[in-house]
């Protein structure tokens, strides 16, 4: 039995998922694909009408994860009631086996920036998020997941490191982390921080999914773009973190140029071989603990 | 720059295109603010071209991105939902200057904001004609109907359910729309089938603009009568349930049934 994927905040099947995005949905309703979960964007599905109702059917058939991109838990205005109030309705309607938002923030007194924007990595920062991340879990009556960010920035002044923050944020609030493979190595190569260093420090019974995708190249930095297919690097990345937190359900997503959806299938049928090589990694470290302690 | 509140204000304005002020960020790059600049533009760019297909047709894409990155440089969002963004377009267009030789792109605005809340409104529960049976008849005038969430009555000078209709998607079939037939009203509705807009007789207009701001049937037939003598109401309501616009009914205050 895996042990390690605390079902207090994910009852994703520990396989590969698919984000479903709106050049896909179509299809997927008509044809009802052999993937093991979709994840999909919250706010598209918001209130009603035929996306609700969509979704409503689909998670007849499939697991779903709700992700979403516009709490800005990390902002210092207060948390936005109405975005958390048709959250909590998704939430209820929906019954997805996971929950997660994202480190970041994305508004001030002036005004909202609909961006995933990294927050500065200080105690302040670290408190308000505890403070917002309990609201929502409250709200929502369960824990939710926390994923890293990509950045082309740091704020100069910062006490602590990404990988560090979450980890505590997790203790502090019971909240669980999403890890975002791509976009750690996108940060090792923009803001040299080290990929196996931030894996060390996260939790492993904490870690609840994780997020693979592609990115791009620009002027002396790599954008997080998600619009090609990931490279090799990130399947190496993928295959440290199953090696030190075991197999962990993953997903692939695609936001740009958004291929035929049986080409992601393909690249989510690799995502496949790489968490069925991570059981067997993992059963095979087991049975020789398990010699040992004869 | 050790407070939260002086980082993310001073992140804030570099994001809407300020410079980088000393001591903010200690790994940067002009190109890496850029980044950041234009990802949040682009972003609701691509909402709004999401929001206003009719809109992107009529002008192209060239010239619907300079509108609606103009917008976005000077209105900061209202909400991190992006289908929120773009509640006051119709206006923006309106008043930019390089749209004034298309005086109809207000309205075609303001129907594809209503046909987009339209798409998103909450559920509701659908009238049930039925319960009719249940008003006794001297009471009928007494009722005032709600409409579900997702109805919208708009009037215009422009043939705004012609102008839909040729820009639907697979289109082959419409004549080319005649700007100089004049407007009229229609309502923007949700139906099983999707979001559209009907056009509305300028009696049918007048009882719904009269029921949707909470008169009672018999006062929106009255309005309805004003402009045409021979209005009656029967067809309104039966369009009204075939277009699922109608939410519940109650009785005017102060009446008792």
């Amino acid at each position: 039995m895996d042990a390690r994927v605390n079902p207090a905040f994910s009852d994703l099947p520990c396989a590969a998922g698919i984000g479903l995005r709106s050049p896909h949905v179509k299809e997927v309703w008509q044809t009802r694909p052999d993937v093991a979960w979709w994840e999909v964007h919250s706010e598209n599905y918001f209130e009603g009408g035929t996306n609700l109702a969509v979704l409503t059917g689909l998670r007849q058939d499939y697991p779903i994860s709700l992700h979403g991109v516009g709490m800005g838990l990390g902002s210092l205005t207060p948390l936005d009631q109405t975005h958390l109030r048709q959250l909590t309705q998704l939430v209820r309607q929906i019954e997805p086996a996971v929950v997660s938002e994202h480190l970041c923030w994305n508004r001030t007194a002036e005004g909202y920036l609909p961006d995933l924007l990294p927050v500065p990595y200080t105690q302040e920062a670290l408190a308000l998020l505890c403070e917002r991340v309990d609201q929502v879990q409250t709200a929502l009556g369960r824990p939710i997941l926390i994923e890293n960010v990509s950045a082309y920035v740091r704020f100069a002044w910062h006490t602590m490191d990404e990988a560090g923050m979450l980890a505590e944020l997790s203790r502090r609030t019971g909240c669980g982390i999403l890890l975002d493979i791509n976009n750690v190595y996108v940060n090792a190569v923009n803001l040299g921080i080290s990929p196996g260093d931030f894996l060390a420090a996260l939790p492993a019974p904490a870690i609840g999914e994780i997020h693979i995708a592609g990115h791009s190249q620009a002027d002396g930095f790599l954008l997080d773009t998600h619009d090609a297919p990931v490279i090799e690097p990130v399947w190496q990345l993928l295959a440290e973190a199953y090696q030190r937190f075991g197999p962990v359900p993953t997903l692939l997503e695609r936001d740009g140029n958004i291929p035929a959806l049986a080409e992601l299938r393909q690249e989510a049928d690799r995502v496949e071989a790489a968490l069925q090589q991570a059981w067997l990694q993992q059963t095979r470290a087991q049975e020789a603990g398990h010699e040992d302690a004869r | 720059m050790k407070t939260l509140a002086k980082q993310l204000d001073g992140f804030y304005r570099v994001a809407r295109g300020g410079e980088v002020p000393e001591g903010l960020l200690d790994v940067t790059s002009q190109a890496r603010v850029g980044a950041y600049q234009r990802n949040h533009l682009l972003n609701r760019v691509e909402a709004l071209k999401a929001s206003y297909p009719i809109l992107l047709q009529l002008v192209g894409e060239p010239f619907f991105e300079a509108m609606a990155a103009a917008y976005v440089k000077a209105t900061p969002a209202v909400s991190a939902n992006l289908h929120d963004d773009g509640a006051d377009f119709d206006r923006w267009v309106g008043q930019f200057p390089p749209a004034a030789h298309l005086p109809y792109l207000p309205d075609v605005a303001r129907l594809e904001w209503a046909l987009h809340r339209a798409y998103y409104a909450p559920d509701v529960s659908l009238f049930d004609p039925a319960r009719l049976a249940e008003v006794p008849p001297d009471a009928v005038g007494q009722l005032c109907f709600r409409f579900t969430p997702a109805t919208r009555l708009l009037t215009s000078a422009w043939p705004l359910f012609d102008i839909w209709a040729y820009h639907q998607p697979g289109q082959t079939e419409s004549p080319p729309v005649n700007l100089a037939q004049g407007g009229g009203a229609v309502l923007v509705c949700r139906t099983s089938d999707g979001c559209m807009p009907q056009v509305l007789t300028a009696s049918d207009a007048s009882a719904i603009e009269a029921m949707l701001a909470g008169a009672t049937f018999a006062e929106a037939v009255d309005a309805a009568v004003a402009l045409d003598d021979a209005f009656t109401p029967g067809p309104l309501l039966a369009r009204l349930l075939s277009w699922q616009a109608l939410h519940d009914i109650r009785l005017a205050e102060g009446v008792h049934s």
